[in-house]
């Protein structure tokens, strides 16, 4: 170890510079965390957004220090709830800031290569639902920064284990009241996502995704628990506008990048191509050995294989950008009548239909658009932000679905589509 | 078993809403769903996460969002003390999306007028704390591991010291002892 009191600062994109003390320092010189520099934040967005080469590391730290903000911004103008309702000390507040910086930064640490786009092919567990990265980033933190978390000297007055952080990342009730700031690592207005959104837009070098996050970091406080529900996070009613600007953005960012035509496809074209590298086409579950086999992948052994003209076809298409092309998509938020359309389309398509891509599959999400808003005057109560804003109140989640032919095939396709 | 599609939990969510013996608000349906894959055994695709306002998938609340624009439920601003939130009633074209799950509708028909009938009348808070419990048993029985109920109710109370022991205590006997907790001797 070596200057347990020294602070470090890393330039960032989005927020300048973000500080970090010798705990966190050591904490992202572990392997498994250098790894993030290994896996891209979008995958292979750079095919139709040359910029977007940004890797899950600079995300990560980004969480972290978007994360201490709203931490501070809730605790600035929550004192009494979190002392009423969530039986905080200072102690505890100080305690807690700690251990969400912590989650915030190794939060993603689980992910596959190439990001979301490898998720299709993690394994199912006993219950029958599939892992998620979520998972992955708990046992990590678990296994691999137990050392780290736990002996660092600046540890000394938390006492925390790797069990805490990754307790918190799954939402395990060993959380207790920490289970409150979940909302931050993970909910309607998580430093995650308000991240991602500011990150994203910057490196695609595309003008949507910015929203004023200075004033929500403001704004951000607790809500007291009401009629509907516990205590919970949302903004003052003087930062309505900012949240809503953030849904905007996630609208805009979704349509526009995330579920873009060409970037979707090869989505596609990847999980295909691991399905071919990997053993039993699925990557190795979170437990014992596999996970250490787990973390031999990153996007440098996937590409080294596909430069060696492994993967298959769908190898071959991504390195040669031969993708699949976009035949036909349903409207936004298709109607029932648009559904009925699209199962006649599939049938007219009969042997040349290559893919389908619905964006309720796809891991970014425009997600549900509600937060809540806390207003003072004439009296405190708390209120949907679609109360206040029309805007959100007649946004819709996106169910586009996207059917594609391969190349060969599109005219031929069309012409199907066409005399319907 | 025929698989979730789109309308299959779209439909089952309309029932839910449709079938409630007083109005589900939105915590209310998010509950009554998480009550019908835990203790129902209905397969529905959502994956619910602890928050210290109970178990939670935000998928709920964005397929929510897609059955209103289908007009399937619909929506009604309410107040309340401490607050404002939505009131859900079944929509205009709540029977097409029936029609067009109908099988789906059928086979979880029972389970449906069960949850409604072991929790639909209760308040939002009631159901955060018994979905609560019930999360926090479903954890011991993950794990092999039992447990007895005052060690259940500290749990609870840790991740939501805003309720009373003595309220949470109550709720855990009366779940105890319909049978909802697996994990409690």
């Amino acid at each position: 170890m070596g200057d347990t009191h020294k602070t470090y600062e890393i330039r960032c994109p989005v927020y300048g510079f973000i500080k970090l003390n010798d705990w966190e320092w050591q904490i992202i010189s572990q392997k498994a965390f250098q790894r993030l520099r290994r896996i891209r934040q979008l995958a292979w967005t750079d095919y139709v957004f040359p910029g977007a080469m940004h890797t899950r590391l600079e995300h990560s730290l980004g969480v972290m220090h978007m994360s201490a903000m709203l931490y501070e911004g809730v605790v600035d103008r929550s004192h009494e709830i979190l002392k009423s309702e969530l039986g905080y000390n200072e102690d505890g507040l100080r305690r807690h800031k700690a251990l969400i910086r912590l989650a915030g930064l190794l939060h993603d640490v689980g992910h596959s290569p190439f990001s979301h786009a490898g998720e299709e092919l993690f394994p199912y567990q006993e219950s029958g639902d599939r892992y998620k990265h979520e998972h992955y980033s708990a046992e990590i933190v678990r296994r691999y920064f137990a050392d780290v978390i736990k002996n660092h000297p600046l540890n000394t007055n938390f006492d925390f284990s790797a069990d805490h952080v990754a307790d918190l990342l799954e939402g395990k009730p060993e959380s207790g009241n920490a289970l409150f700031w979940r909302d931050i690592i993970s909910g309607q207005l998580d430093a995650d996502r308000m991240d991602y959104l500011l990150r994203d837009s910057i490196h695609s070098g595309v003008g949507y995704g910015r929203y004023d996050w200075q004033r929500l970091v403001h704004t951000v406080a607790a809500m007291p628990a009401t009629h509907e529900g516990g205590p919970r996070i949302g903004v003052l009613e003087g930062g309505w506008h900012a949240a809503e600007g953030l849904v905007i953005a996630r609208y805009f960012m979704f349509t526009q990048v995330y579920f873009h035509k060409t970037r979707v496809i090869f989505d596609y074209h990847l999980q295909e191509a691991l399905s071919e590298l990997l053993p039993n086409s699925c990557f190795p579950k979170p437990v014992g050995e596999e996970l250490d086999h787990y973390l031999r992948w990153d996007d440098w052994r996937v590409l080294g294989f596909l430069a060696d003209g492994k993967g298959g076809e769908h190898g071959i298409r991504l390195a040669e950008r031969d993708h699949f092309r976009e035949i036909i998509h349903t409207a936004e938020t298709p109607t029932a009548e648009d559904l009925e359309r699209l199962v006649k389309w599939r049938t007219a398509l009969n042997g040349l239909l290559a893919a389908e891509i619905p964006a309720e599959k796809s891991w970014y999400k425009t997600g549900p658009a509600d937060v809540q808003v806390l207003t003072e005057s004439p009296k405190f109560e708390v209120k949907p932000l679609s109360t206040y804003s029309s805007v959100v109140d007649s946004i819709k989640p996106v169910r586009q679905v996207r059917l594609y032919a391969r190349p060969e095939h599109r005219n031929d396709a069309r012409m199907r589509l066409k005399n319907m | 078993m025929p698989s979730f599609n789109h309308f299959s939990k779209l439909a089952i969510m309309t029932e839910l809403v449709k079938r409630a013996p007083s109005k589900l608000g939105r915590t209310g349906l998010m509950k009554c769903l998480f009550f019908l894959k835990v203790l129902g055994d209905v397969p529905l695709p959502y994956n619910f996460r602890l928050y210290t306002y109970g178990p939670f998938d935000s998928q709920v609340l964005e397929d929510l969002q897609y059955a209103e624009s289908l007009e399937a439920i619909h929506s009604v601003v309410v107040s309340y003390p401490g607050g404002h939130g939505y009131q859900l009633e079944g929509g205009p074209r709540a029977i097409k999306l029936e029609e067009r799950a109908a099988e789906f509708v059928a086979k979880y028909d029972s389970s449906i007028d069960w949850v409604l009938q072991e929790f639909g009348s209760r308040s939002a808070l009631d159901l955060e704390m018994a979905s609560t419990l019930i999360y926090v048993d479903r954890t011991f029985v993950e794990r092999g591991s039992r447990t007895q109920i005052p060690d259940l109710v500290r749990k609870v109370h840790d991740v939501k010291p805003h309720l009373t022991n003595d309220a949470i205590e109550r709720e855990a006997r009366s779940l105890y002892q319909r049978g909802f907790l697996r994990a409690v001797d």
